[in-house]
């Protein structure tokens, strides 16, 4: 019973002068220093968070803290994180820049999204324009076709109606075989025109098609299901668990 | 975009069908004033006789050939006149119409002798140019 008394004793006394040794110590450590204040200056200015010291999730663009080094890990929206320590001066306003490289997850989609892009650009706009251009070229060669056929008409029309012996002469020997191949020519250019464009127009509405049916990328932010992982985010009333979620958008 | 090219494919070949026929030249020979014309003919003598003209006693004879142009071969109406090419001495006139308005010529000859046969080569004419030629004849009795 007195050993038991004993040991009992000893015990209290040691867990009590441990719990005074750590209150100095939390004290000595705490007590004498000032704070400072960090000034972000991050790219970009406007979406980045941080997490503070591994523990507090935070989007400000000053924090008071006490001095001494702190860890940060900066991320935002396809950003990677980026993880640093900044130590804090007493009573000093330090200004901190930092830029947030794009993540390569971010950069991969965006070089796919540039890809389709131009593929959609080689798949629809070029072939659009080349049978715009081409549907212009067999209009203006159906004009001309048109043309053409008029003056064979007006031909007609002169030979017709004029009692001059030397202009109905000059007419059927001049004049008409040379407006005659005007019009041979005339009709070859419109179905040359007009075969180039339908030609155009098929290729055009496969290509539309082709490009309709590829998949527009994807991009899923991995640094931000790694940033978001369960953290502290104070607030004024208490504070909350946060935890990500991505959810692809296309 | 399907439709659009269904649409226009037909639209195309409609178009392209719609002149597809050519002016054949060689069909343009009924117009009367062509100097290639080959149809029917276009003159036709009506009657020759002899009268006497001038005032007396300065009076002279004369042969009259009077010949009709068929203005309904025409392809529309038109204004001419005939050039005249009397084969028995190669002289050359140009004709109005006698009366004006009127389809009716006449060609007069001062060296005629009667019984022989008067061919002369009518064509019509505008702007000092000449349509094809027909030889027409007449015998005075």
């Amino acid at each position: 019973m007195r050993t038991l008394s004993m040991n009992g004793r000893s015990a209290v006394l040691r867990q009590f002068a441990l719990a005074a040794f750590a209150h100095v110590l939390l004290a000595t450590s705490t007590y004498g220093q000032s704070t400072g204040t960090l000034r972000l200056l991050v790219d970009p200015g406007d979406s980045y968070q941080f997490v503070l010291d591994g523990k507090y999730r935070m989007q400000e663009r000053e924090v008071k803290l006490l001095e001494g080094p702190h860890t940060f890990t900066f991320w935002a929206p396809t950003r990677s994180m980026v993880d640093t320590v900044l130590r804090v001066l007493p009573e000093r306003t330090t200004d901190v820049v930092i830029r947030l490289p794009h993540s390569p997850e971010y950069m991969a989609y965006t070089r796919e999204l540039q890809q389709l892009k131009k593929e959609q650009w080689l798949g629809r706009v070029l072939p659009s324009a080349v049978t715009l251009g081409t549907g212009i070229w067999a209009v203006s060669g159906f004009g001309n076709y048109k043309d053409a056929h008029e003056q064979l008409e007006a031909d007609e029309a002169l030979y017709t109606s004029s009692a001059t012996p030397r202009e109905l002469e000059q007419l059927k020997s001049t004049e008409l075989p040379r407006h005659q191949q005007e019009f041979k020519d005339a009709r070859t250019m419109f179905y040359v025109s007009g075969g180039v464009f339908l030609a155009s127009a098929a290729f055009t509405t496969w290509s539309i098609i082709k490009a309709s049916r590829k998949p527009a990328p994807t991009f899923e932010d991995k640094e931000k299901v790694r940033f978001e992982g369960l953290v502290w985010v104070p607030g004024r009333q208490g504070g909350s668990l946060a935890m990500g979620l991505t959810i692809p958008i296309r | 975009m399907k439709r659009t090219l269904i649409l226009l494919l037909p639209a195309v070949l409609a178009l392209s069908g719609c002149y597809k026929d050519e002016t054949d030249v060689a069909s343009w020979t009924n117009n009367p004033f062509d100097p290639g014309y080959t149809g029917p003919n276009v003159f036709s003598v009506d009657t020759t006789y002899i009268e006497t003209g001038g005032v007396p006693p300065n009076t002279f004879i004369r042969q009259v050939v009077e010949f009709r142009v068929n203005s309904g071969l025409f392809l529309a109406p038109n204004a001419y006149q005939v050039r005249v090419k009397d084969l028995d001495n190669g002289q050359e006139q140009l004709l109005s119409q006698y009366p004006v308005g009127s389809d009716l010529f006449r060609y007069y000859k001062l060296d005629f002798t009667v019984g022989q046969e008067l061919c002369l080569e009518a064509a019509l004419s505008n702007e000092l140019s000449d349509g094809r030629p027909e030889t027409i004849c007449a015998t005075l009795q």
